[in-house]
């Protein structure tokens, strides 16, 4: 990451120069020390597709970390609101990926707070519900659930562009529910580039999710624990 | 709060990975000889959740959406990435084991001790060749609260996190041997899934 960080610091700095030099010379102001003595040239070495990804899914999580937590604990207060009110938590967050890391809502994954419920067909007035479709969380409202989006490079959010994707749904999560939470992921999924692959690599949406999973779980299960409230954890 | 806890603490231990630059590389290296080879890269994790991330993803690798199984019998041109959330999983030590004593290397996303209790024995990071370590010693979470106990794990998130580390590595390799491997395009994208298919397509043909 340093080394990116170097490179691309003495990228902007060769740039810079350059640029300050022709203006100088434009205005015949230069003496003869520039042309006399030629800045060393360095050469650029190339970032590595490892590099990218260590640059930029910090980028992605910087972003993540600036511009959602505080969003993250509106929607943990909303979850604990729920809770006291006699409401239950759902998620509908992405299939099996988040099955398999945070359970079915039994104590199947050890640290996994028993929170969330995945029979969303049960929801009623009062409950929560984390949603990645935007029908879903129109559905939900209208029954009088509290609603949290999750966004995703596939479905058409604020960054997307007009042609990007091919076929767009009509209304964006942030549209439709109380709360949405954005992924930082671009809509190509992949956040990685080479000339060399017609498509870019390495997609980010599935770490971010898995994240954001964890994220709001502990910030409820924390704030649960505040108020005095047990709660099932599923152990080693 | 404890979610800006969470974070902060994922966002360390991502740092923790780029001094493990040179065993991304040799892991990279491993799956490259793997498939140049005609051998199989597999994937496993008792969760189920990285082999779902992994296979056919929209971005990802066309050489990593094969689940690994234990009536498999593996060569020396296999390869198996296992992600293992508890360090000393029994299931996870026998099938890294039982893929060793078969030739095959076997690459661990782990973490290298245990801090919560005392080890069961071997652990993963002993047996595997080439072990990535997720800087998770603590297994079942990093929070603990009265009433709740000890939640907030992340063991998978960062095992994900690596996995992708690991394939972007690999294509780094590949290029290095004058390889470019097959990627699949995501089919929400304008043309993608003819794409996507022509990726699967060109791994049938050419392994990679």
């Amino acid at each position: 990451m340093k080394n990116n960080q170097a490179r691309q610091t003495r990228r902007n700095f060769l740039g810079s120069a350059g640029s300050a030099g022709l203006g100088l010379a434009a205005t015949g102001a230069i003496t003869s020390v520039g042309a006399q003595e030629p800045m060393p040239v360095e050469k650029v070495v190339p970032e590595t597709m490892l590099g990218q990804y260590f640059r930029r899914f910090r980028e992605i999580m910087t972003a993540f970390k600036e511009q959602e937590l505080e969003k993250i604990g509106q929607a943990a207060d909303m979850a604990v609101e729920c809770i006291e009110g006699g409401g239950k938590l759902y998620s509908a967050l992405g299939g099996h990926l988040i099955r398999g890391e945070g359970g079915d809502t039994s104590l199947e994954r050890i640290g996994n707070p028993e929170l969330f419920h995945r029979d969303t067909d049960n929801m009623k007035a009062g409950d929560f519900l984390i949603t990645m479709s935007e029908t879903q969380a129109m559905e939900a409202r209208e029954k009088g659930v509290k609603t949290v989006g999750w966004t995703s490079p596939m479905r058409r959010k604020r960054d997307t562009p007009p042609l990007g994707l091919q076929n767009p749904q009509e209304k964006m999560l942030e549209e439709v529910c109380d709360i949405t939470i954005e992924c930082h992921v671009p809509y190509t999924e992949g956040i990685l580039y080479t000339e060399k692959i017609h498509t870019r690599p390495i997609p980010g949406s599935g770490q971010m999710m898995l994240l954001f999973y964890w994220t709001l779980t502990t910030g409820i299960a924390g704030r649960l624990a505040a108020k005095g409230k047990s709660l099932p954890v599923a152990g080693s | 709060m404890l979610e800006d806890f969470y974070v902060d603490a994922v966002m360390k231990r991502f740092d923790a990975l780029v001094p493990q630059e040179g065993m991304f590389r040799q892991a990279a290296g491993y799956m490259a000889d793997a498939v140049l080879a005609g051998g199989t890269v597999y994937v496993y994790d008792k969760e189920k959740s990285l082999m779902v991330d992994a296979n056919t993803r929209a971005s990802g690798l066309a050489i990593t959406s094969n689940y690994y199984n234990m009536d498999y019998v593996l060569t020396t041109n296999d390869v198996l990435l296992i992600s293992s959330i508890e360090p000393d999983d029994a299931g996870d030590i026998e099938k890294a084991k039982k893929v060793k004593s078969e030739g095959a290397k076997v690459v661990a996303f782990t973490s290298t001790s245990i801090e919560s209790r005392e080890a069961r024995g071997t652990i993963t990071a002993e047996i595997a060749d080439v072990v990535l370590d997720n800087g998770s010693p603590e297994v079942s979470g990093i929070c603990n609260a009265e009433g709740i106990g000890t939640f907030g794990p992340t063991t998978g998130v960062m095992n994900d996190i690596i996995f992708w580390g690991l394939c972007a590595a690999f294509i780094d390799e590949m290029f290095s041997r004058g390889k470019t491997p097959s990627v699949y395009s995501g089919a929400h994208l304008p043309g993608g899934l003819e794409l996507y298919h022509r990726a699967g397509a060109r791994r049938t043909e050419l392994g990679y």
